[in-house]
């Protein structure tokens, strides 16, 4: 009996090693394998109990308007990449089933993308924003960085936004088989931590 | 005293009760008798306590430690720190398993810290290579990391702290439903067992009484959330009442053991409060559709363990009432009143719904109070008058008169607390007199 148990024991441990281990060899590998892809991306910062501070960030990908929109919102798909003139991150391709060839991601099809809305300064009534497209929502939603930094980016951030200089916050993702991990995130081309020394307190 | 042939004596006491061989005072003056005679009992609970409440503080500083995201750890350092923390805490708590097995101190303390440890590497991971996902999945992963070691320590603390974690998981839950509520349901189930195993083989123990009272509170509060976030209305009420029905049975038969003596109280209170809520309106309101037309795999499971749960509870009370046990037999058949209320609301007759629960929450108080007074227990008689008393307050509440006569039955339902609980001590003291 005392064999058994401390034959599972063992077992048990070993998974508790393997599993935080494989994922982090995942990620280490889609890290310094992956395609790199750009993405513009909105930051805000809550807090996760358990592991710290992150700045919360939300992928900007958007595919093309689709017909039969009432089938497609909240399905999940395989998303093909593809990158524009700038270098971010496009849709190619969405399939139900696996692609075999190209670099993809799982998501899931959400709202609709509109154009801004541009006031008009003649007596005409405004017109309606021109449909750019649907959102595909991808799952990778947080950056974390050391206590007191992410609140400090998010801060900087919503400070520059209204008035000042324009801010281009985007996310660097390094996709390999299905797995997607960001790399880092850039204000303006740089790196959010080297970025933020640049910043007055 | 030779401690192995106590646990045994003590563990057989209510095989002996049920055969009718020891009336439950005379049990009650065994466990009594060597409790008295045990002075280390205490001395051994605190250390355990100590032990448990200082992994648990090495082990949440060790997160909050990680929590900072140190920039100047790389990646490498992080998978090396990872892997010495877990491997440190697996060894201490295989030393408890082959050297200290006999003490509980260490068996807790360490599964205690391997619990801290596991929860500390997936979250290093997570914040290192930036992994999605909500804390549901950060939860599930750590518990199903975790739970395994509640058999292999044998350890209350582990078990306390699944359950914990099973709650907290249960209130992050997002409108994706089936998976997680499947995932919940088994990890919840893989848990349960132990429950009865301590049960069986310490039934007098602080940590059965405890890790009992801990794990049933956990599946009222995580099992009502499932059904609360399902689709089928009125699902949390038949759990609700099903889960806190069986827990007041099983708190009221058997030997009078120390876990049931702990779990009888908080889940008469539970269907107390649950009763009275039952008896307003609200909540009989939009339960007149029936089964959701989108019911998932998840809000099944849930109506299962309502149902099982249910049933296990009306047959413990009808066997209560058999045994003449009518004010516990009367409060575990909760249920029962719930479905036919239940069935009442899908008739559109919520009035008639709500006006069950008051007749069972009279029922309930007059029995508690009769039963306390005729047997001079206190606690009984006041237990009966805390639903009878709860039952008035919620009248006034949604009867339209005015303050005056609100305040007047206020006041008249406090003095009958008093003056009942006047008359018993008075009476009790007259038998006692009697007696000497």
């Amino acid at each position: 009996m005392k064999r058994l148990r401390l034959g599972l024991f063992l077992a048990l441990c070993a998974a508790q090693l393997a599993i935080p281990l494989a994922m982090a060899y995942r990620y280490e590998r889609t890290l310094r394998e992956g395609a790199v892809y750009r993405f513009h991306t909105e930051p805000f910062d809550p807090v996760d109990a358990f592991r710290g501070r992150y700045v919360a960030i939300r992928l900007r990908l958007v595919t093309a308007p689709h017909p039969s929109n009432q089938d497609y919102v909240g399905s999940e798909f395989y998303v093909v990449l593809d990158r524009d003139a700038q270098g971010f991150a496009t849709v190619r391709t969405l399939s139900r089933a696996r692609p075999s060839s190209g670099d993809w991601l799982r998501g899931t099809v959400s709202d609709d993308v509109y154009a801004e809305f541009a006031p008009r300064t003649d007596e005409k009534p405004p017109e309606r924003p021109a449909l750019l497209g649907t959102r595909v929502e991808l799952p990778y939603d947080r950056y974390y960085m050391e206590e007191g930094k992410a609140p400090q980016a998010e801060q900087a951030v919503r400070s520059f936004q209204p008035t000042g200089p324009r801010m281009d916050v985007t996310a660097r993702v390094r996709v390999r088989h299905g797995l997607g991990a960001i790399e880092g995130l850039d204000v303006n081309g740089v790196p959010i931590e080297r970025w933020l020394a640049t910043v007055p307190p | 005293m030779h401690r192995p042939s106590v646990a045994w004596l003590l563990g057989e006491l209510p095989k002996l009760v049920a055969a009718g061989v020891l009336s439950p005072e005379a049990a009650d003056a065994v466990r009594r008798h060597y409790a008295a005679e045990d002075p280390g009992v205490g001395k051994r609970l605190a250390t355990a306590l100590l032990s448990v409440l200082g992994a648990l503080l090495v082990g949440g500083g060790v997160i909050l430690l990680l929590a900072h995201n140190w920039d100047t750890l790389s990646r490498g350092a992080r998978a090396g720190l990872l892997t010495v923390l877990l491997v440190a805490a697996q060894g201490l708590a295989a030393f408890a398993l082959l050297r200290r097995w006999t003490s509980l101190a260490w068996r807790e303390s360490a599964g205690a810290l391997q619990v801290a440890a596991v929860a500390a590497a997936v979250a290093l991971v997570a914040q290192t290579y930036q992994v999605p996902g909500d804390l549901t999945g950060y939860y599930r992963t750590v518990l199903l990391l975790s739970l395994p070691l509640v058999y292999l320590l044998e350890a209350a603390a582990v078990s306390v702290l699944t359950w914990a974690g099973l709650v907290a998981m249960a209130t992050t839950w997002s409108w994706r439903g089936e998976p997680e509520v499947l995932a919940w349901w088994g990890m919840a189930t893989a848990g349960a067992p132990f429950l009865r195993i301590l049960a069986r083989r310490e039934a007098d123990s602080w940590r059965t009484a405890l890790t009992i009272v801990v794990g049933v509170t956990a599946l009222f509060v995580g099992g009502t959330i499932n059904a609360g976030r399902s689709e089928w209305d009125g699902l949390w009420v038949l759990y609700g009442l099903a889960l806190l029905g069986i827990a007041h049975a099983l708190g009221s038969t058997g030997g009078g053991e120390a876990w049931r003596r702990r779990l009888r109280g908080p889940a008469y209170v539970g269907l107390v409060v649950l009763g009275l809520m039952l008896t307003f309106e609200w909540p009989w309101h939009g339960i007149e559709t029936a089964l959701p037309a989108t019911a998932d795999a998840g809000i099944w499971a849930t109506a299962a363990v309502a149902v099982v749960l249910g049933v296990w509870a009306t047959y413990q009370a009808v066997h209560l009432l058999r045994l003449r046990e009518i004010h516990v037999g009367v409060t575990s058949l909760a249920w029962v009143v719930g479905a036919l209320s239940y069935l009442l609301a899908l008739a559109y007759l919520a009035p008639a719904a709500r006006l069950f629960f008051d007749v069972w929450l009279a029922a309930v108080g007059i029995t508690g109070l009769a039963e306390g007074w005729q047997s001079g227990k206190l606690v009984r008689a006041n237990a009966g008058l805390l639903a009878l008393a709860g039952l008035a307050v919620a009248r006034f509440f949604d009867a339209d008169v005015s303050f005056v006569v609100r305040g007047l039955a206020f006041i008249v339902v406090g003095a009958g607390f008093l003056v009942t609980n006047l008359l018993l001590v008075r009476r009790s003291r007259a038998r006692a007199e009697v007696v000497s």
